[in-house]
Formats: structure tokens, C-alpha cells, sequence
């Protein structure tokens, strides 16, 4: 006698699913060997689910990289830089791959826009102990920025025989004019102290030197000042490698 | 004075799940997808589910579930996003064309382009339980909580879902291909 209607069509999902029990599981096994009908009924369930799998395979995210975009490879030292270069290294850095992780440039951009400015007076009490620590310029308010680059350079100083003390300043928007070789009354001294001190970088995102390009805003930078295709990919890279972040 | 807001250093949590969330894009994209039948809106979809996931990771105690809890984030965003795209009509009333699906019409392989046009004309409730099953292959118990339904209420959509599959694509075998249409809860 056929034993294929003792079970129910939700028991033979449950079963091809891995959803019974042992015991369930081995009475029904037993039972699609002995019942040519109940067997049949299995076997299309499970080609209903493997067609199902298999119908949606070869869909792909396209902006899940497999070849992680490594921005170490695109900071690089630029004489004279102009902002159409930034424009090039923006869209060459683009078109190769959009990030290394969009969920840690998700984060950083949201941080970007969200964290409160430090002012510049506790900025060696925000540091407290951190070896290391990515500063975000936004904006350049000449005294204030004045206040912030003593400070950074009161800090290296007193750190100067320590090399695990690493300082990354990174500079985006309106914050680039704090490095304009033509306007920044501030540009020679940044770029003196990334000559002086080699636990200093400073960075300049290309994304933001492209935009105030066609803004008719080019900015000028000094020869020590390094390029990455996006402050908030520099900034995720950083805090990703357990670095403090501070915005000014 | 340090406050959270100006002292920042990313959180073990946070960075777990960052690399979770990078290699577990595709699934996501491609559940997204599956309930959608459109590029777009999975992308779009999967980056906002994304945004709310890292906004909400301190929130997670069991950092094992976090596929699981990012699947739910996910079916969420598409419920609200879908609901802000009909302006608050009723959900199951909403029935679309699946007009942008080019990939359906001209597939190659005209046996899967046929599944997929079934799963695109099944109520969407049963769609994502059927897809969450079969494509990312999570348990009954999983889905439950993914979904926030009982288990009870995964299997008999499931089934449902199945027989609905079954029965449609049988009648496509002898007819010829239906133009998908996408129901959207």
C-alpha cells in the first residue's frame, strides 16, 4: 500500500529543508525507499528548491569588490600639485574600484558629518595617551586653525623621540584652503612641519580638490602634501586600523 | 572635556561587523534582488540596510547572529521603502508590471528566467520566505526571526509558496512565457 499520503506536502518541505528530527527523518527516508509514488513526490521538491537556488546564482553585486582598492597605493608625494590632476587621480581611483570596505566608508562618512569639532585647546587632552591619530579638517578659520597647528606641533615635539607616535592630518572641502599655497597664510609652516617631523603626514582628498576645481576654487598645495581619492576612505582605513579620529 | 561625540575609536563590535557587512554584500544584494527584481532598488535597499545595521550594532548582545539580525534590518528597509514608494497604499493591494527585467525576457537559460518570473508573481510574503529558505538556505527558526513571524507561519507560506511554484510553472511548460508581473506586499 502506497505511503505517500501519510505525509503532507509541509512534511516533505520540512524534510528536504533538514527540518525534521532524526527520528522523523529516518522513518521517511525509509519509507521513499519502500514508495516508488511518495519518492517521486520528494524528488520534485527538491528540484523545485535546487531550480530556485540556482535562479538567482548569477546575480552579483557589482560593488562587492573582490579586489579590495588599496589607498596607500594612490596617497602619493605630488610637486606643485593643481586640482586637475586631482580630478585625473579622483576618476582614475573611481574607475579602478569605488573603496576597500563600503560598510567601514559608510561609518567614516557618518562620523565625518556627525562628530563635534574638538577646539584646538583640548586637542592634547582629547589625545590623552593614543599613539595614533587621524585629525579631520573641514574648514579653515585662520585663527583657529593657527591654535591647532601649535598644538600639533607642540604634540610632535614632545613626542619626538617616540615613533610609534603617528599624527595624519587629513584635509577636505573648505579645510583645504588651510594648505593653498596662493591664500593659506599657513601652507608653508604644515608643509615644513611634514618635511620636519616623518611621524606627520598630511593629506589632501582629491574628491574635494576636484570639486572646488569646478567650483573655479584650484587649490595649490606644497610638494609635501599627500593626495588620497577621499578623506572619508583615508579616515575608514585609519580607524579601521584602531586609530583615534578627531575633527577640527 | 571627551564625549563620545569627539572621541572616536571604532568599536570591536563595529569593526566586526564592517567586514561581515563587506563580505556579506552579495547575499544581501542578492536577496534584495530577489525580492525586488530590480538592480536599483536592491542597491539602494542594501545600502540603507547597511547604514541602519551600523547605526544599531551596539544594540546586537549576540554577535553570532548577526546574519540573521542583518537579514532582518534588510526586510525591514524593503517593507519601508516600498511603503514610501506607494505613498502608504495598502501594501498587498500594490501589484506592479515587472517591466525592467530584461534579464527574465532574454535569459539564456530559459528554465531558471521561468522560476524567476514564477517567484516574481508570487505575494511577496511569500516570496521573501520562499528566498530565504531556498537561496540563502537559513532554517525555519531563522526566518521566523528574521521575519518576526512564528514558525508555524514560515512553514505553511512556504508551502504555499511551493505549490504555487509547482502549479505555475507546470502551466508555463505548456504555454507560452507569461510576462512577469511583481506583486509587491
Amino acid at each position: 500500500m502506497s505511503k505517500q499520503n501519510l505525509y503532507s506536502d509541509e512534511h516533505i518541505s520540512a524534510y528536504i529543508d533538514a527540518e525534521l528530527d532524526n527520528e522523523e527523518r529516518a522513518r521517511l527516508l525509509f519509507d521513499e525507499q519502500q514508495d516508488a509514488e511518495l519518492a517521486q513526490r520528494i524528488n520534485e521538491a527538491r528540484v523545485l528548491k535546487e531550480k530556485i537556488h540556482l535562479a538567482y546564482s548569477d546575480i552579483h553585486d557589482t560593488k562587492s569588490s573582490k579586489n579590495p582598492f588599496n589607498c596607500t597605493a594612490f596617497v602619493s608625494k605630488q610637486k606643485t600639485l593643481v586640482a586637475g590632476l586631482a580630478i585625473l587621480v579622483t576618476a582614475t581611483a573611481l574607475l579602478l574600484s569605488p573603496f576597500t570596505n563600503e560598510a567601514e566608508l559608510i561609518l567614516a562618512r557618518q562620523l565625518i558629518k556627525n562628530t563635534q569639532a574638538v577646539e584646538p585647546a583640548n586637542i592634547s587632552q582629547t589625545i590623552g595617551v593614543h599613539k595614533q591619530v587621524v585629525i579631520n579638517i573641514s574648514q579653515y578659520q585662520p585663527q583657529n586653525f593657527d591654535a591647532t597647528i601649535n598644538h600639533i606641533e607642540s604634540l610632535l615635539q614632545q613626542h619626538s623621540a617616540d615613533t610609534s607616535f603617528q599624527v595624519e592630518i587629513v584635509a577636505n572641502k573648505q579645510g583645504l584652503k588651510a594648505l593653498d599655497t596662493r591664500t593659506s597664510i599657513h601652507a608653508e609652516q604644515v608643509s615644513q612641519l611634514a618635511t620636519q617631523f616623518d611621524n606627520l603626514e598630511v593629506i589632501a582628498c582629491a574628491k574635494s580638490l576636484a570639486r572646488l576645481a569646478t567650483e573655479g576654487d584650484s587649490i595649490q598645495l606644497m610638494e609635501s602634501i599627500m593626495i588620497t581619492p577621499s578623506a572619508a576612505q583615508q579616515v575608514a582605513k585609519r580607524m579601521n586600523a584602531g586609530w583615534l579620529y578627531l575633527k577640527i | 572635556m571627551n564625549s563620545i561625540k569627539n572621541l572616536l575609536i571604532l568599536s570591536a563590535k563595529q569593526r566586526k561587523l564592517c567586514k561581515r557587512l563587506h563580505s556579506n554584500r552579495d547575499q544581501l544584494f542578492r536577496m534584495a534582488y530577489a525580492w525586488s527584481h530590480r538592480a536599483d532598488v536592491a542597491d539602494e535597499i542594501v545600502q540603507e540596510a547597511m547604514i541602519k545595521a551600523l547605526n544599531s550594532v551596539d544594540k546586537v548582545k549576540n554577535v553570532d547572529a548577526l546574519d540573521s539580525w542583518m537579514f532582518r534590518i534588510l526586510s525591514n528597509c524593503f517593507i519601508d521603502y516600498y511603503r514610501k514608494q506607494r505613498n502608504e497604499t495598502e501594501l498587498d493591494e500594490v501589484l506592479l508590471v515587472e517591466a525592467n527585467t530584461p534579464d527574465i525576457v532574454h535569459s539564456q537559460n530559459e528554465m531558471l528566467a521561468s522560476v524567476r518570473s514564477a517567484i516574481a508573481s508570487l505575494p511577496f510574503n511569500h516570496r521573501q520566505v520562499i528566498t530565504l529558505v531556498d537561496i540563502e538556505e537559513f532554517s525555519y527558526a531563522e526566518v521566523a526571526n528574521i521575519l518576526d513571524i512564528p514558525q508555524g507561519t514560515v512553514m505553511s507560506r512556504l508551502n504555499r509558496a511551493r505549490q504555487s511554484l509547482k502549479k505555475t510553472l507546470n502551466e508555463s511548460k505548456t504555454n507560452s512565457p507569461q510576462k512577469a508581473r511583481l506583486k509587491v506586499v
